[in-house]
């Protein structure tokens, strides 16, 4: 409890919530607006382990982490692509071939990994994209804010918060801005009306002459862009060894948030940051080495609040009305 | 073939559309091999003898079957009613667990006992992480398959974890359970023994199939499945009927994990586990309708699994090609029966078309 206590006040703890919070994010957003058109992704482990798959990959080729990010967005709109396809016009059951795309992106991933490196433990660490360290000069700035300034610059507040910002990584800010383009486009445009009509009523989508499978599968192959993005963030962010079900976890935890956060965007940033609190204090816990106990019981903390979280917002009205499952008399999965 | 009554026809169909998938797939796999510059033919007669070559080899193919079967059985009874049990996986490790926990507590410890009792134990550890899922479905209307697969990470996370309270890794249980199990098979002769599972597996595959097709539970269990508001409307207890499948499928998958515990000798533990509840949910998938078609298929993915593992020793191979192969196969399956239920208008059950 004291080493709890004692991290809260670490700015190094906060900045770690932040880059943790970056992939779920990312993939929280991604899996959203697959769900919202009316397409539950379950490939969204197998697309977090694509991206993080690619950033490694990206990552031996070139010097520079933001290739990797953009190959491993690319990797995730191709396999969005297929699995759209196969689950909008060729309308597959979605969590069979959900899974089944998880299944083959982690063998996949699991047989390039030790093909190239011959044991998973030999995977060489990647270098990581950099911080927010240009917004170290921020209290300068500030500090020529005519009246409230200088003390404002000076005092313990924004020392932290700079501390804090400055080790967060640029991943943050990325997941961040997704977050907010799709918040804007999903609630403020005539595209995002028909996105979400997609997935609240597709008769009236096609009564209005829109494509549905196209709409679906772009939207699909957007969001499993994002959800790659996430998977290259897990690589790329927090630097830590190469794991497989790590990854894996965290995509079905995404999917859990999404369900969680009523399928709103604002509720899941928040939802976010409080599973990224719980990861991140079972990082610092880990580290600063003392009870084994306490960090693994943390460790498995997010997935049983994910559980009961689960429970209280699944049969909430916000729900899209087309997702398949579980089955209800105004499903229109007969349409899907 | 349109000379062939429509069933005669669906038969074939259903059997080719497995056969041309697991061709695609191994011909893909055959290309991964020649970009990561193997031979694929050596790859694939070294896998062929590494799976039935020798009698050794068999006896390999028979220990990765056992769990394969279970497993598959556990999530092809939870796809009859459509309950979507993803967590083979967990159940199996949970079931591995108790059974060597049983064994090494060595509460009991008359041989002809101790298996039986471990075996049962594993099953309820099984069926047991299989009732909050299906709890919280007919409850709160949860998908199984978030609750599920978030189960199957738990678990994961608390095998790694020492006991509480005594501070002995899961990993030491494991390894004096194994001491306390008379390990024993049947030996057929010829250098052959085949583990006591094997044929637990099959009495199981030919018991769910007699219970689904000639019992009033059998009934339930696929009206649920083939049309939740009709079974509702005629009567069956929906909520009952989930529950007891949810059990029947954890506990077979429990019953997977302890026959690997109980049954063979050997460095068994969670990594090499890893995958097979998995590759029961495919097994599942492509047996479709029957539980007596999940045999052959489980047959099938041990024969892959036993044949990468000795590609692996052989020519350094990875072993996860089997997996690889196998999900290959799954979705090569899926998107041929939807292909042929467009043209046909065979018979349409949940479990076809999926």
């Amino acid at each position: 409890m004291n080493t709890a206590l004692m991290l809260l006040k670490d700015p190094g703890y906060w900045a770690l919530l932040l880059t943790l919070a970056a992939p779920l994010l990312l993939g929280v957003i991604g899996e959203l607006i697959c769900e919202r058109a009316g397409v539950m992704n379950l490939g969204i482990a197998g697309i977090f382990v694509a991206g993080a798959l690619a950033a490694l990959l990206m990552s031996q080729a070139s010097a520079n982490p933001w290739d990797g990010v953009i190959v491993a967005g690319a990797v995730g709109i191709g396999i969005g692509f297929v699995y759209g396809l196969l689950v909008g016009p060729m309308r597959l059951q979605q969590p069979m071939t959900g899974i089944a795309v998880t299944m083959i992106a982690i063998a996949v991933c699991y047989f390039v990994v030790l093909a190239l490196f011959a044991e998973m433990a030999r995977v060489p660490s990647v270098k990581a994209v950099a911080a927010f360290e240009g917004l170290a000069a921020l209290p300068d700035l500030i500090a020529r804010i005519p009246i409230i300034g200088t003390p404002l610059s000076h005092s313990a507040a924004m020392t932290f918060l700079t501390q804090v910002v400055a080790r967060t990584s640029l991943l943050a800010g990325l997941a961040v801005a997704a977050a907010a383009v799709a918040a804007y486009i999903l609630y403020r445009t005539p595209l995002g009306l028909v996105l979400r009509a997609c997935g609240n009523n597709p008769h009236a989508v096609i009564s209005q002459g829109h494509r549905l499978n196209t709409l679906r599968v772009s939207t699909v192959a957007i969001g499993s862009g994002l959800m790659a993005t996430g998977g290259a963030a897990m690589v790329l962010g927090a630097s830590g060894p190469f794991n497989v079900d790590t990854i894996a976890g965290n995509g079905f935890l995404c999917l859990a948030l999404v369900t969680i956060a009523v399928w709103r965007i604002g509720w899941a940033i928040l939802a976010v940051l409080v599973f990224a609190a719980m990861q991140a204090l079972q990082a610092g816990l880990v580290q600063s080495g003392g009870d084994g106990m306490a960090a693994q019981t943390v460790a498995i903390l997010p997935y049983v609040l994910a559980i009961v979280g689960l429970v209280l917002m699944s049969r909430n009205r916000r729900r899209p009305r087309a997702l398949p499952f579980p089955p209800h008399a105004d499903n229109f999965s007969s349409a899907a | 073939m349109s000379a062939l009554p429509s069933r005669a026809r669906a038969a074939l169909t259903a059997i080719a559309i497995p056969i041309v998938a697991f061709a695609a797939a191994l011909a893909c796999a055959a290309i991964a091999l020649f970009l990561t510059s193997a031979s694929p033919l050596r790859a694939f007669t070294t896998m062929a003898l590494g799976a039935w070559g020798s009698a050794g080899a068999v006896n390999t193919t028979l220990i990765f079957a056992v769990p394969l079967i279970l497993t598959g059985l556990a999530a092809n009874i939870a796809f009859r009613a459509r309950l979507f049990n993803f967590g083979g996986e967990g159940q199996m490790i949970a079931g591995a667990v108790a059974a060597a926990a049983w064994g090494a507590s060595a509460i009991v410890t008359l041989p002809w006992l101790v298996v039986p009792a471990a075996l049962m134990t594993g099953a309820l550890a099984g069926a047991l992480l299989m009732v909050i899922p299906a709890a919280l479905k007919t409850r709160h209307g949860v998908s199984e398959f978030v609750t599920t697969v978030l189960i199957n990470a738990i678990v994961a996370s608390l095998i790694a974890i020492p006991i509480i309270g005594t501070g002995t890794p899961i990993a030491a249980i494991w390894a004096a359970a194994q001491a306390a199990f008379p390990i024993s098979g049947l030996v057929i002769g010829a250098g052959l023994t085949m583990a006591y599972g094997v044929p637990l597996g099959l009495i199981a595959s030919c018991a769910l199939f007699y219970v689904l097709q000639r019992t009033l539970w059998g009934f339930d269990i696929r009206a649920v499945g083939g049309d939740p508001a009709a079974a509702r409307f005629a009567g069956i207890p929906y909520a009952a009927t989930l529950m007891r499948v949810a059990l029947i499928s954890g506990a077979l998958a429990g019953l997977g994990g302890a026959l690997i515990v109980t049954g063979f000798a050997g460095p068994w533990s969670p990594a090499t586990m890893h995958g097979l509840g998995y590759a029961g949910i495919a097994i599942a998938v492509l047996a479709g309708c029957s539980p007596l078609a999940v045999i052959p298929f489980a047959a099938l993915a041990a024969s892959l699994m036993a044949g990468a593992a000795a590609a692996n020793q052989t020519l350094g191979t990875p072993a996860i090609l089997a997996d690889a192969i196998l999900a290959l196969a799954l979705i090569l399956t899926l998107v041929g029966r939807r292909m042929t239920t467009l043209r046909w208008s065979a018979v349409r059950s949940a479990e076809v078309a999926a």
